[in-house]
């Protein structure tokens, strides 16, 4: 259960986030750095973190599903007799899967329609930053649908041990 | 208030209550409010693009990813000794020694969970050899615990600066007294159990020579703060580069203490244990920003606020109030989340009373600080019931002389504005 095996799907979002968020580092110290022992500040350190923190959320909030890190109050649900629990959480799968659809379609949405510039500094296209969005959201869609099937698969699967359990009771 | 905004309104607390992930359930009722108000849902994506593109959020990866490399270079371990170096000699001395651990290992971490489960484990360990039954032990360890988000740094502090403009500077330094005050007021509670129950006094005298050993072992630990709190109030650095400062810091502390332990699986799970907490609260702080936005647009705010002018024009019963109110939502709401969802339309109400945001911002965190220990849903004493096996009514059993004293020092923050105010006057950060 703690080590579950990873697929190449999660592998690459890992590699992804991580990488994000160690060039954010190294990005922000080279900020410090220059600013201090080479007195010369560099101009991009702030934008390339920032940036960089986007794809590092959007990508890595597909990790934090898969670890069960997003914050939720689970202290009604938990007190669901079993069985419903496991179909409550399969209707949660669903509208997670719902919102995602509409995100990704607004952020689509949000790149195609209407001239987008040129960020300030770096002078690179806001949509190389934006894509982050529906690319993040897409491989978090796929997540819940991974997640979805194992539900499912453990759900028939609970429905039929219980049944069996019970015949091995009664004879 | 219009159809739209009401639906939005019930069906956030019906996707909150029914265990949809906080993120997605303000996502899934703006979204239903777009829809229906007719506006384009890219506002959607826009709205989460500006709620996380902010540079003073990345101190929290940061400050998550420092406290990570602190564990990995065998801090706890240090800081607990030189802590029993200090208090260790007295009657009740490790307990004494478990706060003033978490005391120290506060000013190295901003998160109490990270406290309760690097070193706590070592804690309870400690005080159980020395006599101390396993319940006590853990509940000094965890509510010992809530000074790590008080003491500077803190990822709380930083999450109320971003959300809410209030200088991250000023509310780092300004949490450290009440803090340390928590800790002292813990101390004194032992103090006052340990002669009603007369606990053990450990018997092992250290030659200075030891004591001396002990003092150099931490010192590069005990630096840590230092940096942190200097970097800050000396107007160095700004709060997000003494962040990843201060993981510089962690890393070095790494290659000198645990060069022989530690491989390079150990950096990549750390990246990935930083990705996958951070990520979800920054992915809050996105949604929460579209949410806000449309409560904003209308005007719900104003309308909260007139209804609280509307039961009392006086300050300090507004302060009790969110005393009250904060304490109760805590008890079923991990901290950060709470942040994003109340601050919005708290910091507006209490700017309208005339409380200095500052002193606000220092209580509302403190409030929700202590949610995390209370039951039923306390991350720390979550994590403090599954490292030492014990049930959640037995550890609230024993913690509850520690909640109240926390309680009290509280009560003081909100009354003697001074307390959380006089060191960022001292160094000018207001």
């Amino acid at each position: 259960m703690n080590e579950k095996k990873k697929s190449v799907f999660i592998y690459i979002i890992e590699i992804i986030s991580n990488c994000s968020l160690a060039i954010m580092f190294l990005s922000v110290m080279a900020g410090v750095i220059s600013r201090y022992i080479l007195k010369s500040p560099l101009f991009w350190t702030d934008e390339l973190s920032r940036y960089l923190m986007i794809y590092m959320v959007f990508f890595g909030s597909a990790l934090s599903f898969r670890a069960d890190k997003h914050p939720s109050l689970t202290f009604i649900i938990d007190k669901l007799p079993k069985k419903w629990r496991l179909i409550w959480d399969l209707v949660i799968d669903l509208l997670l899967m719902a919102i995602l659809v509409l995100l990704i379609w607004g952020a689509l949405d949000m790149i195609t329609s209407g001239p987008v510039g040129f960020t300030p500094s770096l002078r690179i296209k806001f949509t190389w930053v934006y894509w982050a969005i529906p690319l993040g959201s897409i491989s978090m869609l796929i997540e819940i649908i991974f997640r979805l099937y194992r539900r499912i698969k453990n759900l028939s699967h609970s429905y039929l041990s219980p049944s069996q359990e019970q015949k091995t009771g009664e004879y | 208030m219009s159809l739209a905004l009401t639906l939005m309104l019930i069906l956030f607390a019906f996707f909150m209550l029914a265990g949809i992930p906080l993120s997605f359930s303000m996502l899934l009722s703006s979204a239903v409010y777009l829809i229906m108000t007719g506006k384009p849902l890219y506002l959607l994506a826009h709205r989460m693009f500006t709620g996380i593109d902010t540079t003073t959020l990345m101190a929290i990866p940061f400050f998550i990813m420092a406290a990570e490399f602190m564990v990995l270079s065998g801090t706890a371990e240090r800081l607990l000794k030189f802590a029993n170096v200090l208090v260790g000699r007295f009657r009740g001395g490790l307990a004494y020694v478990n706060v003033l651990a978490s005391m120290l290992f506060g000013g190295c971490s901003g998160s109490a969970i990270a406290d309760v489960a690097g070193l706590g484990i070592l804690e309870i360990d400690m005080m159980e050899k020395g006599g101390y039954d396993r319940g006590f032990s853990t509940a000094v360890t965890i509510t010992s615990s809530i000074q790590g988000p008080l003491i500077p740094p803190s990822i709380m502090m930083v999450l109320i600066g971003a959300t809410t403009g209030v200088s991250i500077g000023a509310l780092l330094i300004g949490s450290a007294i009440p803090g340390v005050l928590v800790g002292l007021s813990q101390m004194l509670v032992i103090f006052l159990i340990g002669r009603k129950k007369n606990f053990p006094k450990s018997n092992i005298i250290l030659s200075p020579k030891q004591k001396l050993l002990a003092l150099l072992d931490a010192f590069p630990f005990l630096l840590m703060p230092i940096i942190i709190i200097g970097g800050i109030t000396g107007g160095f650095v700004t709060p997000t580069e003494a962040s990843a400062v201060a993981v510089a810091y962690g890393l070095l502390l790494v290659f000198i203490y645990g060069r022989n332990k530690v491989k390079i699986k150990d950096f990549w799970k750390i990246l990935y244990n930083t990705v996958i907490v951070a990520a979800s609260i920054l992915l809050l702080s996105g949604s929460s920003n579209i949410f806000g936005w449309i409560l904003s647009t209308e005007k719900v705010p104003n309308l909260i606020s007139n209804a609280v002018m509307g039961l009392s024009h006086n300050k300090y019963v507004f302060l009790i109030l969110m005393n009250i109110f904060l304490l109760l939502w805590g008890m079923i709401m991990d901290s950060l989340p709470a942040i994003l969802i109340l601050s919005p339309v708290l910091f507006p109400i209490a700017m309208r009373f005339g409380i200095d945001p500052l002193h606000f911002g220092v209580i509302f965190g403190f409030n929700l600080i202590i949610g995390l220990i209370t039951p039923p849903y306390g991350a720390a004493l979550f994590t403090g019931t599954i490292i030492s096996g014990l049930s959640m009514e037995k550890l609230t059993r024993n913690m509850l002389p520690f909640i109240l004293s926390s309680i009290l020092i509280l009560i003081l923050t909100t009354f003697i504005p001074e307390i959380s105010m006089f060191l960022p006057r001292l160094f000018g950060l207001r």
